[in-house]
């Protein structure tokens, strides 16, 4: 049956694999367990569909804030059943509130559903929000005389949205993609196709089932395939990171294991797990190790493998993968089969907009990229110089475009940016109905490569100019700058784009030097290193930095902060 | 019973040096055990993982939002020692 949706397959499963073990719930990481088959999931889902009956109309937004758990699962699979469109977030806290009021705000939520704990101490009044607490049997009475009908019980248009997707960048602006059922079941078919996965592969799973990844990976593909997933909360991986290997080792038995996350998971692996816990692990059966969402290193591939290997992990199990959630998850995919591609690029060429080839051994300073695989069946991809909007040819640099039916047909009620981003058209061959992505990369031979974020590009005398590369000048020409604290942007001044570093410095040193040289050495090894001019540079206090939860720069905010006189300036060049 | 304090204390304190020098490159010298973690670059990730690092290494309880309360070295390890001492 090709054209189920998430609960044509629901339904399946609970008919014809009723004992099959759906999810493994890992309450701690590992001791605590709790285990639910596909039937009495879908028992489940059933009862919290009948419990939402009558409390709302057809594509009204339910807002998903249940804390993680089979709860959250059930909620997301009801919604479904009943023509509710799925919001998955997050339960509010004393941080994230005000997002949750965005986001509100923004699709109009019939209500939100939550655990009863959460609904009793949420102020509805503060969000303007009905919080549900359903309550769920927790013994489901199976000789009760009500007839379960393995049947659907709406009808599905396929165009119908399944859910809307909050990407978790902007918090002043959130945007919701539109998923609809046609997206949901293409992509999956892609990922399963791609990732050979089947019914018998075992899914292992401590991403958010918010996010995009963790949502496909924790919730679609297992009950789309009928795959067991082991699950536990993100918290509990960000614990104990052990924990996740653990899992997949412990799990061996069941099948061949498909897991993976960011590459900073594969980081805090390495700096968190000792020889001592990494004794026990056999990683043998960890077919698919996937990494997306986030640029993906070379260095932390190498290095988790070199780690990893005397315990069974095989560096050809890695699988690189470029996605967002405009394009549902996944957007190129390489052969499961081979290990990563990793190309050295001449770091020169990448600021002339060109990646050519180099093999190291002369003396140009090159830049690894690793492969995120060739376009997918059916989708179209392009790579599209992004002021011309002219396609590039092989080796160029430019904004990746996609059209096909993983990409959404937008943002949740917003009509100008949707024809911006998600309608765009080539200017030399017309071809049109493009996502504009916003992430920029190159071609070799059908091979993807990403290369960096539009946005934060500097492009000055019509070169590009990656601010990471400006940084790292910074950094090595003087070390007692705060590595890792600091920006490099453009501004407009009389319509020029000019140069901008903003860097944290220890007041101590301060004391020691002289600020004076420090901007001037700056200067100067910009200037030699890359033939640029810099406009400011701009020293502010210590920890007065706005990073992101992943200590990743926000350098867009830090310009926005430069131009708005909101840093905390010790000294500034002007 | 104070010297029990001050081994914890300093087991601690040394653990978290290192693990801090490890992960961002700094050498254990340059590390003021009195400075906020944040001057190091400390991100939440790396705050939570080193919480749960420290949970194991001592075997007690600690909060998720440790490194946030107490953002100095030795005040974790005040935290640390005081725990530990109750417990035993």
């Amino acid at each position: 049956m090709n054209q189920n949706t998430i609960i044509h397959a629901l339904i399946n499963n609970a008919s014809v694999r009723p004992d099959k073990i759906a999810y493994i719930f890992l309450l701690d990481g590992q001791h605590k367990k709790q285990e639910i088959t596909f039937y009495e999931l879908y028992l489940k889902v059933l009862e919290y569909s009948k419990l939402l009956e009558g409390r709302f109309n057809k594509n009204d937004r339910a807002l998903l804030c249940y804390p993680w758990g089979l709860e959250y699962i059930i909620s997301f699979l009801a919604c479904i059943n009943n023509g509710l469109i799925a919001v998955p977030i997050f339960p509010p806290n004393t941080i994230n509130n005000s997002r949750i009021k965005k986001i509100i705000a923004d699709c109009t939520p019939k209500f939100a559903l939550t655990s009863s704990e959460v609904a009793e101490k949420t102020d509805e009044a503060d969000f303007g929000l009905k919080f549900l607490g359903l309550h769920l049997n927790e013994q489901q009475n199976l000789n009760e005389t009500t007839k379960i009908k393995f049947e659907v019980k709406n009808d599905f248009d396929f165009k119908d949205i399944a859910l809307l997707q909050y990407t978790s960048g902007s918090t002043s602006n959130p945007k919701g993609v539109i998923v609809t059922h046609s997206n949901m079941l293409a992509n999956s078919k892609l990922i399963t196709q791609n990732f050979q996965h089947d019914e018998n592969t075992v899914s292992v799973n401590w991403l958010p089932l918010y996010h995009d990844m963790g949502l496909m990976n924790g919730i679609i593909q297992p009950v789309l395939l009928g795959m067991t997933c082991a699950i536990m909360s993100p918290t509990s991986f960000l614990k104990r990171p052990f924990r996740w290997l653990k899992a997949i080792s412990d799990f061996k038995e069941l099948g061949l294991i498909t897991s993976g996350g960011p590459n900073f998971s594969y980081e805090i692996c390495c700096n968190y797990i000792d020889e001592e816990h990494m004794r026990i692990l056999d990683l043998s059966k960890w077919h698919i190790a996937y990494s997306g969402a986030e640029p993906i290193r070379p260095s932390t591939l190498r290095r988790f493998a070199d780690k990893f290997t005397p315990c069974g992990f095989n560096y050809k199990n890695f699988y690189p993968l470029y996605g967002l959630a405009e394009a549902t998850l996944m957007a190129s995919a390489g052969n499961i089969n081979d290990e990563p591609i990793i190309k050295k690029i001449e770091t020169e060429s990448i600021k002339a907009g060109r990646a050519i080839e180099t093999d190291g051994n002369d003396n140009y300073n090159y830049t690894e990229v690793v492969g995120c695989g060739t376009n997918l069946d059916g989708q179209k991809l392009l790579i599209v110089n992004p002021s011309t909007l002219c396609k590039c040819a092989e080796n160029e640099i430019g904004e990746i475009w996609i059209a096909g039916p993983c990409v959404s047909n937008g943002y949740w009620d917003k009509p100008d940016i949707n024809k911006e981003i998600f309608d765009a058209e080539t200017k030399d061959t017309n071809e049109g109905h493009f996502l504009r992505t916003g992430d920029l990369g190159f071609f070799i031979k059908n091979e993807l490569f990403v290369t960096g974020r539009l946005k934060e590009l500097i492009i000055i005398g019509g070169k590009n100019y990656y601010p990471q590369d400006i940084e790292l000048i910074v950094e090595n020409e003087y070390k007692d700058i705060r590595a890792g604290c600091g920006a490099a942007f453009s501004i407009d001044i009389n319509d020029e784009e000019k140069l901008v570093i903003v860097y944290e410095i220890h007041r101590k040193y301060l004391k020691h030097i002289n600020i004076e040289d420090v901007i001037s050495s700056i200067r100067r090894a910009v200037s030699q290193n890359l033939g640029l001019n810099v406009y400011d540079i701009v020293f502010i206090e210590t920890s007065s930095f706005p990073k992101t939860s992943s200590g990743k720069l926000q350098r867009l905010l830090v310009k926005q902060y430069y131009l708005n006189n909101k840093l905390k300036v010790i000294k500034s060049s002007l | 019973m104070c010297d029990e304090k001050e081994v914890f204390n300093k087991k601690a304190s040394d653990w978290i040096i290192n693990k801090i020098s490890l992960i961002y490159k700094i050498p254990s010298d340059h590390i003021d055990v009195d400075k906020n973690l944040s001057d190091y670059g400390l991100d939440s990730i790396n705050a939570i993982a080193i919480t749960g690092e420290l949970e194991e290494l001592f075997e007690i309880e600690l909060p998720s939002a440790l490194l946030w309360n107490c953002n100095t070295i030795s005040k974790i390890a005040e935290y640390i020692s005081a725990q530990k001492l109750d417990k035993n």
